[in-house]
């Protein structure tokens, strides 16, 4: 999937602060720290850092550089990219049904099989049932989570290494095929 | 998840009919057999008798003679035959569906792929040699030729989630009790489940589970124990051992597979049938990690230093900071500070 960078961007339009907003009230309610977020054309990752004071919800313009965004706001990073696609997925519908697949048990989110292997899934990337997603682990039993439905992810909603809790969302998938 | 070919192509197997071959030297301990009699039994040629004698030979097993003269065993070979070892088992969750390989990549992934295609509850693997035995988070176990055991086992426990992770530390209590009876030391158990002997690791259990929110489908429990070892590679010397290097003797592989998966089973029915009372109490007797433990603890995270202060009661180890905070240790390492 080739992404492009849109410089032309510039400050996110409203429909999307709109949805920003909507990413962050689940991340405050789930208590994520970062979630990085992809439908259609709208393609975000926001972070977040826990500890006391109010999370402000507030794009940084993206930049020329392919550098992220200077976190003007202590609380908050985020980087807003305009995807470029080929029109092969129609923009989907405002009200969209993903389905985030869980954590069935408390331990800790590997997004990696190794330290320094590649993670098993990016956002993106077309997944079928069965395939692995992901490694949760608690003392010493590791626990392949797989896709429970064929789709893309659009979302990795836990950082590697963090732990989880039980029925955690760590996963957003958009099904396919209807 | 690899070795696809290795578990669809079992009846087909060399590995069976070396095997065989060994079963047959063995019904005839000190007794030439000639090779002509052992390609008749087997049914295949004698070159490929001969073939197959040169490789027990390279996995080990003392066999005396050539082709001409006929072969014999010198002494009993330490393979873990699954006939010997289903006849051991008898009354246990493990003697019906034993799988042995010369060489496998990892046992683990092998009864993983047994087990998603049906294998029933109580399948062993074992290998002679691993070509890629694993360890938590990619790690690699070293796997020497016949000198250890790598052994998986395939569990069906109706558990949920959340309650399997005890089963790490009933393998833990199992392979532990096994060591001292095998050995007469007193192993000590890190937790969950490192078996250590004088301070090193002789012994390592990794399990992997497959299962929905709600139930487990499988579970397999992966040991590995160095025990004939003479020496380990300079980059494993100061943190492992075998029980060879810690006892000064040799030890029957067999015998201590038999004991690991006696005591499994024992433990194993006793939490499915009355819960983790016993072996939460069983880890906390012969565990030094337990309780009042200095220790280093390495997440993905970070690395801090703590005090053991006891186990949840879903298993979890608690440990308290140097700052007074008491917390769980969901998963990582736990060292001696």
């Amino acid at each position: 999937m080739a992404k492009k960078k849109n410089d032309a961007l510039g400050a996110a339009p409203r429909a999307d602060l709109a949805e920003i907003e909507r990413i962050l009230a689940f991340m405050t309610e789930r208590g994520l720290e970062e979630v990085e977020y992809q439908r259609g054309d709208f393609h975000v990752r926001l972070k977040r850092q826990s500890g006391p004071g109010i999370v402000h919800a507030v794009p940084v313009a993206s930049q020329p550089a392919a550098r992220p965004a200077p976190a003007s706001n202590p609380g908050l990073e985020v980087e807003a990219v305009a995807v470029a696609r080929p029109s092969a997925t129609p923009a989907a519908a405002p009200a969209e049904n993903l389905h985030t697949v869980k954590s069935p048990i408390v331990g800790t989110f590997y997004a990696a099989p190794a330290p320094d292997a590649p993670p098993f899934v990016k956002v993106g990337d077309s997944v079928k049932p069965g395939q692995v997603l992901c490694i949760v682990e608690a003392m010493k039993l590791m626990n392949e989570i797989e896709a429970d439905h064929a789709g893309e992810i659009v979302g990795v909603l836990v950082e590697s290494g963090q732990p989880v809790e039980y029925g955690q969302p760590l996963f957003a998938l958009r099904p396919s095929g209807g | 998840m690899g070795n696809t070919s290795a578990a669809r192509t079992l009846p087909e197997t060399t590995d069976r009919k070396i095997l065989e071959l060994l079963q047959l030297l063995s019904a005839n301990p000190m007794i030439v057999v000639s090779g002509t009699r052992m390609a008749r039994q087997i049914g295949v040629s004698r070159h490929r008798v001969r073939h197959w004698v040169n490789k027990l030979r390279a996995l080990g097993v003392d066999v005396k003679g050539h082709a001409r003269t006929g072969y014999h065993l010198q002494k009993a070979a330490d393979v873990l035959m699954p006939g010997v070892l289903r006849r051991r088992l008898e009354g246990t969750a493990f003697g019906k569906h034993i799988h042995h390989f010369f060489t496998i990549g990892s046992t683990n992934d092998v009864a993983l792929e047994m087990a998603h295609d049906g294998a029933p509850h109580g399948t062993v693997v074992l290998a002679e040699q691993q070509t890629a035995g694993r360890g938590r988070v990619g790690r690699v176990w070293h796997s020497e030729k016949s000198n250890g055991i790598y052994m998986s086992v395939l569990l069906r426990p109706a558990l949920t989630p959340a309650e399997a992770p005890l089963i790490t530390l009933v393998a833990g209590v199992a392979a532990r009790d096994a060591l001292a009876e095998q050995t007469g030391a007193v192993p000590d158990l890190r937790w969950p489940n490192d078996l250590l002997l004088g301070g090193k690791k002789a012994g390592g259990i990794l399990t992997e589970m497959h299962a929905e929110p709600d139930r487990v489908h499988y579970v397999v429990v992966g040991i590995g124990v160095n025990v004939n070892h003479e020496s380990l590679p300079a980059d494993l010397r100061g943190i492992a051992t075998s029980l060879r290097i810690a006892t000064g003797r040799t030890h029957s592989r067999g015998d201590l597979v038999v004991r690991m998966l006696r005591g499994l089973d024992g433990y194993y029915n006793q939490f499915l049938r009355q819960g983790s009372d016993a072996i939460l109490r069983r880890f906390a007797e012969v565990s030094s990690f337990c309780e009042g433990k200095r220790v280093r603890v390495a997440t993905a995270k970070e690395t801090f230093l703590a005090t053991t202060a006891g186990l949840e009661p879903n298993g979890v180890l608690r440990v308290t900071r140097e700052n007074g905070k008491t917390e769980p240790v969901l998963a990582g390492d736990v060292r001696e500070a």
